[in-house]
């Protein structure tokens, strides 16, 4: 056995003894996995639950990181990204949480991972039914710009009672001539309720529509966990004449990859007012880069 | 009675009790190896001090006994109990009381767990089932051996008006579970 490795994997199975494995203890996973249990059989419906701290501040991912850490095992490959990036602070931070405290390797690619937990974007790539997406989600009330008191809100769920939020759509249209809504567009689950997809752009709802995976959604400081299970409806709000649309980037491409069909990120320099496009999602923008580079490659040969 | 390490073995009967109900009507590998351990199992990855529990059916004593044992789980009456245990498949309408949460708070319904002779992708002997909704691919079809007709009978009549309803899970004895969330339409054929 080589010194090195063995003090490598030494001190990662130290590290990770020094805590229950994945951190939380059974009982508070227990109680977080029941409650994923009701969300999936209730999709689109938020079920409360107790949200115990975490070494991580609420509102920096903890809803999704009680949710990961309650589904890991040492067996899974992780990939955790923020507004699609896998190097962002966020995302890097959390993968090396679960990282220490389960062992578990971790991957920037999409179709490598098992569970992905994301902030703010759903991969470009298309997920399998063996994956699971955890969203991290910040306001889990889709409407609380139209009703502040939860016990309403409650109320309004229960009674399939929408007609406020479908007041709000037509006023917006009447004051900006379309819906302004960019991130976290509402949408309609399984037919039944109005949930809010987190702050994804409008780009990744169509994604979520009779997907073949799973969504979890996690949100730790207002202590809600909901879900869509694969292959439900998933339907933006929308009226007869006044259809949802997705952002569109007329004739621009990402500079680095040159992918036009992918969601890109708008980089302004400062200096100059000069805007760029990049890929929003960038372990897919590596691979199109790769695939691109052998293909210069071989014609080269 | 517990896994030699429980974390971990909870850990992963979770996962597939997660796939189960999120593909309703599959048939998942639960605990093959050694079946008898299937609802201890199951009982520990679920239940503790936090939830109550009830059982309908025979040898309820003895399986109330283990349940409390294993997990610390408070014994109720069926209609305020957090996870029944219907032993042998058959609850005789006993089922019908159960927990449905309420419109503000569905997710109060109770969870059902149904000990049934086997699950089947073929056969004669058992009832077919035809599912459709959430997580099912058009449609889905499974054999349930052990199972009384009338129990899917009532399930469908108790969740009629979702979100209220139960969710049950189905575990055979060659240690195979199969889900059925409430939001799944039934069909009995």
């Amino acid at each position: 056995m080589r010194l090195n490795a063995w003090l490598q994997d030494h001190r990662r199975v130290k590290k990770s003894r020094d805590y229950n494995f994945a951190f939380i203890n059974e009982a508070a996973k227990r109680e977080i996995r029941r409650k994923i249990l009701k969300a999936v059989a209730i999709p689109g419906y938020q079920v409360p639950f107790a949200s115990p701290e975490l070494p991580v501040a609420r509102g920096w991912g903890t809803g999704g990181l009680q949710l990961t850490l309650s589904l890991i095992g040492p067996e899974d490959i992780l990939k955790v990204i923020d507004q699609g990036c896998d190097g962002s602070v966020n995302a890097v931070n959390i993968k090396k949480f679960v990282g220490q405290v389960t062992g578990v390797s971790t991957t920037t690619d999409t179709r490598q991972a098992t569970i992905i937990q994301t902030r703010h974007r759903i991969p470009e790539e298309a997920m399998t039914r063996d994956q699971i997406l955890v969203l991290q989600v910040p306001f889990p009330e889709a409407l609380r710009t139209v009703e502040p008191s939860e016990a309403e809100t409650r109320r309004m769920h229960g009674e399939a009672d929408y007609s406020q939020m479908w007041l709000y759509l037509y006023e917006d249209i009447v004051k900006y001539g379309e819906i302004s809504i960019g991130a976290r567009y509402p949408v309609t689950v399984n037919g039944r309720y109005i949930m809010d997809p987190s702050p994804i752009p409008r780009w990744d709802i169509p994604k979520l529509h009779l997907a073949e995976t799973l969504f979890l959604f996690g949100a730790g400081r207002e202590k809600r966990i909901y879900a869509i299970p694969p292959h439900t409806r998933v339907e933006p709000l929308e009226f007869e004449d006044e259809k949802f649309r997705v952002e569109d980037f007329p004739g621009q491409a990402c500079q680095r990859c040159g992918s036009s069909a992918t969601f890109l990120d708008e980089i302004i320099d400062e200096a100059s007012g000069a805007r760029t496009y990049l890929c929003s999602d960038t372990s897919h923008c590596d691979k199109i880069l790769a695939q691109q580079e052998e293909k210069e490659v071989r014609s080269c040969k | 009675m517990p896994a030699a390490n429980s974390t971990l073995a909870t850990q992963q009967a979770f996962r597939i009790l997660l796939q189960a109900l999120s593909h309703p009507g599959e048939i998942y590998p639960w605990s093959p190896s050694d079946p008898g351990q299937g609802l201890p199992l199951m009982l520990q990855t679920l239940l503790d001090h936090e939830v109550s529990f009830a059982v309908i059916g025979p040898e309820s004593d003895a399986t109330a006994a283990l349940v409390r044992d294993l997990t610390g789980s408070r014994l109720s009456a069926v209609p305020a109990a957090d996870f029944i245990i219907v032993t042998r498949g058959r609850s005789q309408g006993g089922i019908l009381a159960a927990k449905r949460g309420t419109l503000e708070y569905p997710d109060q319904g109770a969870t059902v767990i149904y000990l049934v002779e086997s699950l089947d992708r073929e056969g004669q002997a058992g009832l077919w089932v035809k599912l459709q909704g959430p997580g099912v691919n058009r449609e889905m079809r499974a054999m349930i051996t052990g199972l009384a007709a009338d129990e899917i009978l009532d399930l469908q009549k108790i969740n009629q008006e979702f979100p209220l309803g139960v969710d049950s899970f189905f575990l055979d004895r060659a240690g195979q579970v199969m889900g059925l969330p409430r939001s799944s339409l039934l069909e009995v054929q």
